[in-house]
């Protein structure tokens, strides 16, 4: 019997630290339901048309995701950007050994990902902000995912 | 296949390994912190930056695959063993300290993450993970302590025989195999959509798969112990049978969609306990794995450890977040258990901070998770930076709060055990 107090004290220790967290648990499952991620982007994506003029070895775009956050390699361009909806915007920033014809530092690339095509399409505008920097059109497909891997 | 580069690679990484563990257990942090700091800096967040060239050289992503390979065969040995050294006898007589503590040093961190995950989900992850795998899975990779690492620190700091490491040692044993569990739960639920089986197969295979094991094969497996002291060791086809056991074990959970790892490590569970036979086990297979397979696992965790794409204050700001929730959860939810059913203090910050530790088994956790695609390339360098993070801060924390002074007052700690000095040199993977 002397042990009971202990035993009461436990079990509302118990109930506190494990049976509310449980509770919480399940009411942070249905909350987070209605919540939105980010399309996923992330892969190769192949480039339409004529020559790529970014890197006309290439005809590849390639894109990494970390939700919001997006790497995206034009040849050998690398750039950085974000993924708001459905509009891509990425950008090189600071010098670089790699130019891209006049425009040797910043890139910029503007895109919106058409979500509803099958295959998925990416169309926008690559290029320099400086004066005389060419500004390309770029139309791309999502390329199918290796088997395995995540739709 | 390169063998040449393939051999060159291993070398790099166990000369790293040894080396940067060296350095760390220096400056009283375990082998395993700097071996997974070694990892790190040989992938693109140091070597790839500062030296590109040698970095593409050194490790091509065509030649990765061999490593992962390689390093995988090591990480399910190492999972068999970290099952093999799960005692039940650890779990028996701890009373409500041990119960309340390990439970809560198990659902606080997981409510934790689960909640952080409100916030992360729409801006580190996207519309391919559902919310309640993505939920779930920070839970799991919060609420995980590295038992092996754990085991280690209370055996060279002498506090197995104190009240905090007993009470501590069943609370990691519970996190583990509780955690082990949820995850195997999480990955049936991601994969399901993609995956062979519907969830109600992996779940309903799974729970019969671990029932034959531990009904059946655990008996079975009781023949060999008795052999072992007939023999007096482990011959080779005694440890020929218990590798097949864990290689069939591993395949037969990857089939039913959970993990090969999660096999490995059940498997191990289920093996004889008897101290003798664990011991002439882990003695046969320990040294090559923690000295030569896990390095190789470092490295190609740190070879798509990023830590280049968390850049800015948003994500740094969520980098420090993970780490606060992980510290809150684990350290906060352990400590306050242990001070609420009757330890002082003193003795529940220890529990805390040993809780606390992540090690090795949050790095195979974020892995798996990586794989499976529930986290991204970001949060995934973030988490790593967490594993860290918690790991090497157990050492400071626990001399901060229980110091050497106090483990000797408990009138426990002034005999190591058995095997410590060599402890001391070796390290150990956690």
């Amino acid at each position: 019997m002397a042990s009971n107090p202990r035993a009461l004290k436990s079990l509302a220790v118990y109930i506190g630290l494990v049976g509310l967290p449980l509770a919480g648990l399940v009411a942070i499952l249905r909350a987070g339901a209605g919540l939105q991620a980010p399309p996923p982007i992330a892969g190769e994506w192949r480039v339409q048309g004529g020559p790529f003029a970014i890197d006309p070895d290439s005809r590849v775009v390639t894109l990494s995701q970390s939700g919001e956050h997006v790497d995206v390699a034009l040849g050998t361009i690398s750039l950085r950007g974000r993924l708001t909806g459905d509009s891509l915007v990425a950008e090189r920033r600071g010098m670089s050994d790699e130019s891209y014809g006049p425009c040797p530092a910043h890139v910029m690339l503007r895109a919106r990902i058409d979500t509803a095509a099958r295959p998925r399409r990416l169309v926008g505008m690559v290029g320099g902000q400086a004066a005389g920097c060419p500004q390309l059109a770029i139309d791309a497909v999502q390329a199918a995912p290796p088997p395995g891997a995540r739709p | 296949m390169n063998i040449a580069l393939l051999l060159v690679q291993i070398a790099v990484v166990v000369i790293a390994a040894r080396g940067v563990g060296l350095l760390f257990r220096r400056i009283g942090q375990p082998q395993v912190m700097g071996e997974m700091v070694a990892g790190i800096l040989l992938g693109p967040s140091l070597l790839g930056w500062v030296a590109p060239a040698l970095s593409a050289r050194l490790f091509p992503p065509a030649s990765l695959g061999f490593l992962n390979s390689i390093s995988q065969v090591g990480l399910l040995v190492f999972m068999f063993l970290v099952g093999v050294e799960l005692n039940p006898r650890l779990l028996r007589g701890r009373g409500h300290t041990a119960l309340v503590t390990s439970h809560a040093s198990i659902v606080v961190p997981f409510f934790l993450g689960s909640l952080l995950a409100l916030r992360l989900y729409p801006r580190l992850s996207d519309a391919s993970v559902t919310f309640t795998g993505f939920a779930l899975f920070m839970g799991a990779a919060m609420s995980v302590t590295a038992f092996p690492v754990l085991a280690r620190i209370l055996t060279e700091r002498g506090l197995m025989r104190t009240r905090v490491g007993a009470v501590a040692v069943a609370c990691a044993a519970v996190d583990d195999v509780t955690a082990w569990c949820i995850l195997a739960v999480v990955v049936a639920i991601v994969r399901a959509p993609s995956g062979a089986l519907p969830v109600w197969a992996t779940v309903a295979g799974s729970a019969a798969f671990v029932a034959l094991m531990v009904l059946g094969v655990r008996r079975a497996l009781a023949l060999l112990e008795r052999r072992y002291q007939h023999n007096g060791r482990v011959t080779q086809d005694m440890l020929g049978v218990i590798l097949l056991v864990v290689l069939a074990s591993a395949w037969a959970t990857e089939t039913l969609g959970v993990h090969a790892l999660f096999g490995a490590f059940l498997a191990g569970a289920v093996m004889p306990k008897g101290e003798g036979f664990v011991h002439a086990l882990t003695g046969k297979l320990e040294d090559v794995t923690v000295v030569l397979l896990l390095p190789l696992f470092f490295a190609f965790t740190g070879l798509r450890t990023h830590i280049g794409l968390v850049e800015g204050a948003e994500m740094w700001g969520y980098c420090g977040l993970i780490v606060l929730v992980a510290v809150a959860g684990k350290f906060g939810g352990s400590a306050v258990a242990a001070r609420m059913t009757g330890m002082s203090g003193r003795e529940a910050a220890a529990i805390g901070a040993l809780m606390n530790t992540r090690g090795l088994m949050e790095l195979v956790i974020l892995n798996i998770g990586l794989d499976i695609g529930v986290i991204s390339p970001a949060l995934f360098a973030m988490m790593v930076l967490m594993a860290l993070a918690t790991t090497f801060m157990t050492s400071p924390l626990l001399e901060l709060v229980y110091p050497a002074r106090m483990i000797r007052r408990a009138g426990a700690g002034d005999e190591p055990e058995v095997g410590d000095a060599d402890a001391e040199e070796d390290g150990r993977a956690g």
